[in-house]
């Protein structure tokens, strides 16, 4: 019979130092069970291991009638702050660049069959997700993992997540030259390193080949690099621009340029300097300011800069730091097959739909890269065992997941195309419209994640499933769109730089409250995520289609030619696109239509109120609406100033709007308020911020915070920018308006 | 023999008249009436995934899944911890708890008149360490197994086989009963059998 345990059977098999790591691990977990590891303290240890909390894991579920206690066995014992024990988590895999084996794919899927709920997840950062995973069975999942070369290290928590790749690196017809054994290299000198140990925030690095295509999306990470080259001494040098600071969020940051040219021998140590830089004087205790991008706009770029380059000067040398080169330049690719071409075949049905949007020809002739379309990112385990087998047939080792939570196979040979189209068919993943609007990003939403508002995966499910019915008589225009929704402000989804963005949150319409979606247009994917989009407004989940509908109707009735939907966005103007999307805010009775009260696939009623309205409520309720609306008014005449290049105005009008956010939350308790903006900042903070009624449960007072900097510090030459940025803000102030509002008068359940 | 996680599934007869979907609101009222034993989390919908585990009522003991693998829709009962320690305990019961949510599913009003196929069901054992897919496996297991079927299927003739030569795929056998009762009858003759370890 077999060995009596994963450990034992896979001794030798395992890197030493992975090995020992994870019995280190395996080793706090029972003292933690023992109560001698501080909860918190344990919380980080298992996040650096890639063990994720889920939602409901603090033991309480909504049922959609009432509050139920989840009584798992373990009683008392945490994993972490309110996060019990028994409670299923989520178990992060770091797959660095994306770069993935048909041997690990079927380890991969053992192990959603055995400890999860046989999906495997792909992520927008190429990593993969387990969910449903009991902690006890993670050092075993690490063990599987560790002996076909995968850990699960760094996967969560305040560390250098997965280093992230151009999925075409390699074999990109654009490109500069091949990254991945660059992100390779970071990945691993900066693995577990000293000087990447003491952040107040995650770090996420991604590596492009190109500045024009999306693919590596560098201008929206904390460190991004793009490939470039350069002639010095006559002689042509690999390097890198070096982006820093950037990140989507609840508030977005484009990066800002570090250097233009980087030689390819300084980037581990640039990015050891900047991890030094980060973890000295990067924000420790508010999690909410310490992303890098908050310490890069605190110190201007040019300053971040020069303690950059000087902390360079200061290292000591690493042979690492360039051992990794000869190799870089003499990387290449082992394709299965000759490359050979597709002609003289007979096409399947479906196979030029599919060949159209799925296959890349590659720069090296006769090959191409196929993309499996994986809907919201989930592949079953038997899909990953046939997909394993295919890809062991026609690509070997060349499999990789994309930031587009799909899965592609390179170096395909044309002649292999029809008959890999066949294989992929049968197992349902020869989908056609790869990257077009059909394939939809989503993050996680109410569907796992704590923090999640509306489902965001429910959303993305129904919005494909109407799409993909009507693909075939879908105009070209909007084909190509890109969607992207996330389930809060958060942007995990990465739907500020979608042409059609959404993201979660929730309004109260009478006694109850509603999942709603804000609709974000106008954000930009090409070159490296060049452009974030502005929200326009919220409405209900379940008008996501109509509203969708309606934008993609008018964009192609009224587009010019060849004019692309971000130009398209502006040329119509805020308040043209707003006057569109009102129609669809209404939220019809609870009587006349129930389903606007549960969300996309829940059947649960999002949420219930044991109303209770006494007249003084139900003024002070009217009243806020009133109120409220005033502010929203003015936000979008901040977008409006923005729009006309106007910063000055629209600076000044974000501030307006919180501030008429703030007196409308004050007037349900004092209706004499003035409106001096000194007495409202005044009464703001005494009545909401310090008493933590304004508190966001895991932002905190974050978002009150935000009128306080603008009240204290007003902007001194606003630009697009900072006009863009305290716009955003505002938004988010107002949403935690409304969302106090309902908490403070009692009336939400949920 | 220990085993710490066992699945048991039974398909249903006409699949295309079926809409995943409705299982959502069943598997959610679940939770709210606590219908089956243990405690039970959350709805998860993977319907998107072909051939997928479909719409999954996920537990803390169990999960309960209206699982859409290979094409062939059914439920798919998951014991994942508190097993008994004796496997043919183990099994007996996760055969009971299937058969009775097998038949809560039945007489559900939302589901249209579902009805399951008990002459055949797949027990797999999610356990690699312990179970790995290849004969010696069922060599091992096959008298456990008859035993608990005993106990459910009474005196009819039943074969066993390995559902796949996969040595990738998870230890899974097949139960094939030609004349097999329907659920109320083997419900009614498990609850009137004794423990079949005793
Ligand atoms: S965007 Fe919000 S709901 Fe989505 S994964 Fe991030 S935190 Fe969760």
């Amino acid at each position: 019979m077999a060995a009596n345990s994963w450990k034992e059977i896979l001794d030798g098999q395992m890197p030493e130092d992975w090995s020992h790591e994870i019995d280190i691990f395996e080793g706090q977990m029972e003292l933690r069970r023992q109560g001698k590891l501080d909860e918190k303290v344990f919380a980080e240890t298992r996040l650096r291991r890639g063990v994720y909390g889920q939602r409901y894991d603090n033991g309480q579920r909504h049922d959609g009638i009432q509050t139920q206690t989840l009584d798992f066995p373990s009683g008392d014992l945490t994993k972490g702050p309110n996060t019990v024990w028994d409670a299923p988590g989520m178990q992060r895999i770091k797959v660095p660049f994306g770069g993935l084996t048909p041997d690990q794919l079927d380890v991969l899927a053992q192990l959603a069959e055995e400890y999860s709920d046989h999906i495997l997840h792909v992520t927008t950062r190429q990593d993969f997700q387990l969910h449903y995973v009991h902690i006890e069975d993670t050092p075993d999942i690490m063990r599987r993992l560790a002996a076909v070369g995968i850990t699960t290290r760094e996967a969560c928590g305040n560390v250098v997540r997965n280093v992230t790749a151009c999925p075409l690196a390699g074999v990109c017809r654009d490109e500069t030259f091949d990254v991945s054994p660059y992100a390779k290299a970071m990945t691993f000198f900066l693995l577990g390193h000293d000087d990447t140990q003491d952040f107040g925030r995650k770090f996420k690095v991604a590596f492009s080949g190109c500045g024009d295509n999306p693919c590596g999306l560098v201008k929206m990470h904390d460190l991004g690099l793009l490939a470039k080259t350069k002639v010095i001494d006559g002689e042509e040098k690999r390097g890198f621009a070096i982006y820093v600071g950037g990140g989507l969020g609840a508030v977005p940051h484009q990066a800002k340029l570090l250097t233009d040219f980087l030689p390819e021998e300084q980037i581990l140590p640039l990015s050891q300097a900047i991890s030094r830089v980060f973890a000295r004087l990067g924000e420790k205790k508010n999690r909410n300011r310490a992303r890098i991008k908050f310490l890069v706009s605190q110190l201007g770029i040019e300053q971040f800069r020069r303690l950059v380059f000087e902390e360079m000067e200061s290292l000591p040398e690493d042979v690492r730091w360039t051992e990794f080169i000869e190799d870089a330049h003499q990387h290449v690719d082992n394709p299965l097959k000759s490359g050979s071409s597709l002609n003289g075949q007979t096409p399947l049905e479906g196979f030029t739909e599919w060949y159209a949007t799925n296959v890349y020809h590659q720069r090296q002739a006769g090959y191409h890269v196929v993309t499996i379309n994986l809907p919201l990112g989930d592949i079953s385990s038997h899909q990953a065992y046939h997909l394993a087998d295919i890809a062991r047939k026609y690509v070997g080792d060349n499999i990789r997941t994309t930031v587009e939570q799909n899965i592609i196979l390179r170096w395909v040979a044309g002649e292999d195309l029809v008959a890999l189209y066949r294989e992929l068919k049968a197992i349902g993943l020869g989908e056609p419209g790869a990257g077009t609007i059909v394939d939809i990003t989503t993050c996680p939403g109410t569907d796992t994640c704590k923090l999640g508002i509306a489902s965001s995966r429910g959303l993305a499910g129904e919005l494909r499933e109407r799409l993909t019915a009507k693909s075939a008589t879908l105009p070209d225009a909007i084909k190509d769109l890109k969607i992207k929704i996330s389930g809060c402000f958060n942007s995990c989804g990465q739907h500020h730089v979608a042409d059609i963005g959404f993201f979660g949150n929730s309004r109260r319409a009478g006694n109850y409250k509603v999942p709603h979606f804000q609709v974000v247009l106008g954000g930009q994917w090409d070159e490296n995520a060049a452009s974030f989009g502005l929200a326009f407004g919220a409405v209900p989940a379940k008008a996501v289609p109509d509203v969708l509908d309606a934008i993609t109707e008018r964009y192609v009735a009224e587009r010019e030619r060849g004019e692309r939907f971000q130009a398209w966005v502006s040329r119509l103007g805020k308040a043209e696109i707003r006057n569109m999307l009102e129609p669809f805010m209404n939220v019809p009775d609870y009587e006349v239509d129930p389903s606007f009260y549960s969300d996309w696939g829940d059947s649960r009623q999002f949420s219930i109120g044991d109303i209770g309205v006494g007249e003084c409520a139900g003024e002070v309720v009217s009243l806020f609406s009133i109120e409220i609306a005033k502010a929203e008014s003015q936000i979008f005449d901040a977008m409006i100033a923005l729009d006309e290049g106007d910063y000055q105005a629209a600076d000044e009008s974000a501030y307006k709007a919180m501030l008429l956010g703030a007196r409308a939350l004050i007037r349900t308790q004092l209706l004499d308020v003035s409106e001096d903006p000194d007495d409202i900042v005044q009464e703001f903070r005494t009545r909401f911020y310090d008493t933590e009624l304004f508190y966001d449960k895991f932002a905190k007072g974050k978002f009150g915070r935000y009128l306080f900097a603008r009240h204290e510090n007003p902007t001194v030459n606003p630009d697009e920018d900072s006009a863009h940025r305290l716009i955003e803000e505002a938004q988010l102030f107002i949403e935690s308006c409304h969302d106090t509002e309902a908490r403070v008068n009692g009336v939400i359940v949920a | 023999m220990s085993l710490n996680r066992i699945s048991i599934k039974y398909f249903v007869r006409r699949p295309e008249t079926i809409d995943p979907g409705d299982f959502i609101p069943v598997f959610q009222k679940w939770i709210q009436n606590h219908t089956v034993e243990g405690l039970l989390i959350d709805v998860v919908d993977y319907k998107h995934v072909y051939q997928g585990p479909g719409v999954i009522l996920i537990g803390h003991e169990v999960d309960y899944a209206f699982d859409l693998s290979e094409g062939r829709p059914g439920l798919l009962y998951t014991r994942k911890r508190a097993l008994q320690a004796d496997l043919r305990d183990a099994l007996h019961d996760a055969f009971r708890l299937a058969l009775i949510a097998a038949e809560k599913i039945e007489s559900d009003g939302a589901l249209h008149g579902i009805s399951f196929d008990t002459s055949e069901v797949i027990v797999s054992f999610h356990d690699r360490l312990l179970a790995p897919n290849k004969p010696e496996t069922l060599d091992l297991v096959r008298e456990d197994v008859s035993v608990a079927l005993q106990a459910i299927y009474g005196d009819a003739n039943f074969e066993i086989e390995l559902a796949s030569d996969d040595p990738r795929h998870l230890f899974s056998i097949r139960v094939v009963v030609p004349k097999a009762d329907d659920l109320p009858t083997l419900i009614a003759r498990l609850d009137a059998g004794v423990p079949v370890s005793s």
